[in-house]
């Protein structure tokens, strides 16, 4: 299943990142979403639909319809989540 | 006659042949050479009929250009190109002669103006593509492979059907637009439907494409799905099946992708993903609709091929491909890193990359025709990619937590190839008027309004915080998830295992009812016929000549008794 590389990749023990980067990474992409919702008021949107013309249509849209995603691929995961070698426990691989 | 060497899929095969015995610095210049000079025939190629002949009593066509034709050429020598800088240090022999042949197998399909001339290009990609997938080497990709190629012969058989019925129905074989209204039309249709990577068949593609070896699959992800993609282009446009077939496609292969752990996986899920799209826009069907599949198609060969490269860099370094193996590759892969990020982010349509000048004009149509559901949907499509490609597949391999590996960065010639695919994604979102001047109808279109940008920002942004919000919910783990292959590959072979039983146990009543038979048979002539049994006894002669008194004696008294 896997290939040789091309030079073995050297090993070391692995780095965590501090809680207070990953802190400031969050505060970080905070503010660049306020940015992209508050830009809305300069630049109003130019709906084709009525639905557009709620104000930051498409950042609701986009979190709701990713977290449906989310949800429906883990309720489809309960239903058909396999081990890795179920094909090749059933002769086939 | 003349006009055969102007084509360029022919060139690209016969370079193949070439590389196949060619060695070193020779085979190197060929390599990268052959794809340049495709290139530059395909750019340069006039309009019109190039090549016509008669065969049965048919006009054949293999050899026509126009505008489609030509821009779905020109990404194809493009792509061969990267791929070969790409796979420049690939040791199997097999692979880059297999590569061009299915590339330029993928030109000929283009360029073809009849329907026979598709069918022997089409199986021949079948060929070069299942060849690809063969060099790799491994037990488990030729078992892919063959499971690969099984679905796409019986593509291959539907297509020939279709196409022997659409030439005595139409006593034509050219390939023009279609409508699905007789039986030969859905019998193509579902044969370009097959390679497009539609349901219920879509499995194939997850299943064998990332078995191929870390260049392989970066010429896998272009030429099947987007010849497929063409050839819906011109043979179905304004199909209404296609919206609904496409949007399924869109859909399944985020949850699935969601749902991967193994890298190359996600992005064979994307690419079902990314034709969902396509077909879309085929199926809407105005003009602004087909430019936008025509040019999403385009644009999605750069930005997927350039996903693999980073993707297949990791495979070549590290030999690990499960994203529960790598993390934090993104300190000794620095340009592997870059170059994927800009992949994910052409991919994921963010304004400045190629896919946002490319998929919008598919969104813009639905728009434009009052589609609300369509329109809702496909935007919520858009977040998806973002979701499952556009940070998932970065997230996994380079960031996420620190795997503790630190491979070396990727040789010359593959961070290279990344580089000018890198260049292209940024570029042509930026230029992009020679792209909308290749499309096939005029475009009146402008990508970059104020309002587009910012509602497509909040819309990738916010999917982003979605997933970060939610990543407990997407940790991997060491599993997979059942498609429809599951019907061939368990079912399927548990019910041939149960006939073979049924008919070996048949076979075996059979054969003992033939030894009974034999027995009894066998038994009954020893009964009579065995020494000292009464047929096998000596009788004397006196006997005889007694009973043929007694016989001669009731055949006169008979002859008496008639007489009188």
């Amino acid at each position: 299943m896997e290939e040789r590389p091309s030079a073995p990749a050297q090993s070391v023990p692995a780095q965590t990142l501090s809680a207070r980067t990953i802190r400031r990474l969050w505060l970080m992409l905070g503010a660049v979403l306020a940015a992209t919702v508050l830009t809305e008021i300069w630049i109003p949107s130019e709906p084709h639909f009525e639905i557009e013309r709620l104000f930051a249509f498409a950042a609701l849209f986009g979190f709701l319809a990713c977290a449906a995603m989310i949800v429906a691929a883990t309720a489809l995961a309960s239903l058909l989540k396999r081990p890795e070698d179920f094909y090749r426990e059933r002769g086939d691989e | 006659m003349s006009n055969v060497a102007q084509h360029p899929g022919l060139l690209l095969i016969a370079a193949g042949v070439l590389l196949a015995v060619l060695r070193g610095r020779l085979r190197d210049i060929v390599l990268l050479a052959a794809p340049l000079a495709a290139l530059a025939l395909a750019w340069n190629v006039p309009d019109g009929i190039l090549l016509e002949g008669k065969l049965l009593g048919y006009e054949v066509v293999p050899f026509q250009a126009d505008k489609l034709s030509r821009l779905f050429a020109i990404i194809f020598a493009i792509m061969a190109f990267g791929g070969a800088l790409f796979a420049l240090r690939q040791p199997s022999r097999l692979e880059l002669p297999a590569a061009f042949l299915y590339a330029g197998a993928a030109m000929g399909v283009a360029f073809a103006g009849d329907l026979l001339t598709v069918f022997v290009f089409w199986e021949l990609m079948a060929i070069g593509s299942t060849l690809v997938l063969w060099s790799s080497g491994s037990a488990t990709a030729y078992r892919a492979s063959v499971r690969y190629l099984m679905i796409h012969l019986l593509g291959g058989t539907l297509l020939l059907v279709g196409v022997a019925g659409h030439a005595a129905e139409a006593q034509s074989l050219r390939f023009a637009a279609m409508q699905v209204d007789s039986l030969s039309h859905w019998l193509i249709f579902a044969a370009f439907l097959i390679n497009a990577g539609a349901p219920p068949l879509s499995a194939w593609l997850p299943d064998a494409y990332p078995e191929s070896s870390w260049s392989g699959m970066v010429f896998l992800s272009a030429f099947t799905t987007k010849t497929a993609v063409y050839v819906l282009l011109r043979g179905f446009p304004g199909t209404e099946w296609l919206v609904y077939i496409g949007m399924f496609m869109v859909f399944y292969g985020i949850i699935y992708a969601l749902l991967e752990n193994d890298m190359r996986r996600i992005l064979a899920f994307s690419i079902v993903n990314q034709v969902g799209f396509m077909l879309v826009g085929i199926g809407i069907g105005t003009e602004m609709a087909l430019n936008g599949a025509a040019a999403h198609a385009f644009t999605h060969i750069l930005y997927k091929a350039l996903l693999l490269m980073s993707a297949g860099a990791v495979l070549y370094a590290t030999g690990k491909r499960r994203c529960t193996d790598l993390g934090g590759l993104f300190r000794t892969m620095p340009v592997t890193t870059a170059c994927g990020i800009v992949g994910a982010l052409a991919i994921s349509s963010f304004p400045l990359t190629s896919g946002f000048v490319s998929k919008s004009m598919v969104t813009q149509a639905a728009a434009t025709g009052h589609l609300l559901v369509i329109w809702l949907l496909l935007a919520a499509a858009s977040a998806g990619v973002f979701l499952h490609a556009g940070i998932k597949f970065p997230w996994f391999v380079f960031f996420q937590k620190d795997s503790g590996l630190r491979p070396p960065e990727a040789p010359l010639n593959m961070r290279l190839a990344m580089l000018l695919f890198a260049a292209l994604c940024i570029g042509l979102g930026i230029w992009y008027e020679p792209l909308y001047s290749l499309l096939p109808y005029p475009v009146e279109y402008a990508p970059y309004t104020g309002p587009h940008v910012v509602s497509q920002l909040q819309l990738l942004l916010f999917s982003g915080l979605a997933f970060f919000v939610m990543l407990p919910w997407l940790k991997r783990t060491l599993t997979i998830t059942l498609d429809f292959d599951w019907v061939y590959r368990v079912a399927g072979r548990a019910v041939a295992l149960a006939l073979g039983r049924l008919i070996a146990s048949a076979l075996d009543g059979l054969a003992q009812m033939r030894d009974r038979i034999c027995a009894c048979v066998l038994a009954s002539a020893k009964r009579f016929h065995a020494p000292g049994q009464i047929l096998a006894r000596t009788w004397p002669s006196g006997d005889s000549a007694l009973w043929m008194m007694v016989m001669l004696l009731a055949l006169l008294t008979s002859g008496f008794l008639a007489w009188n």
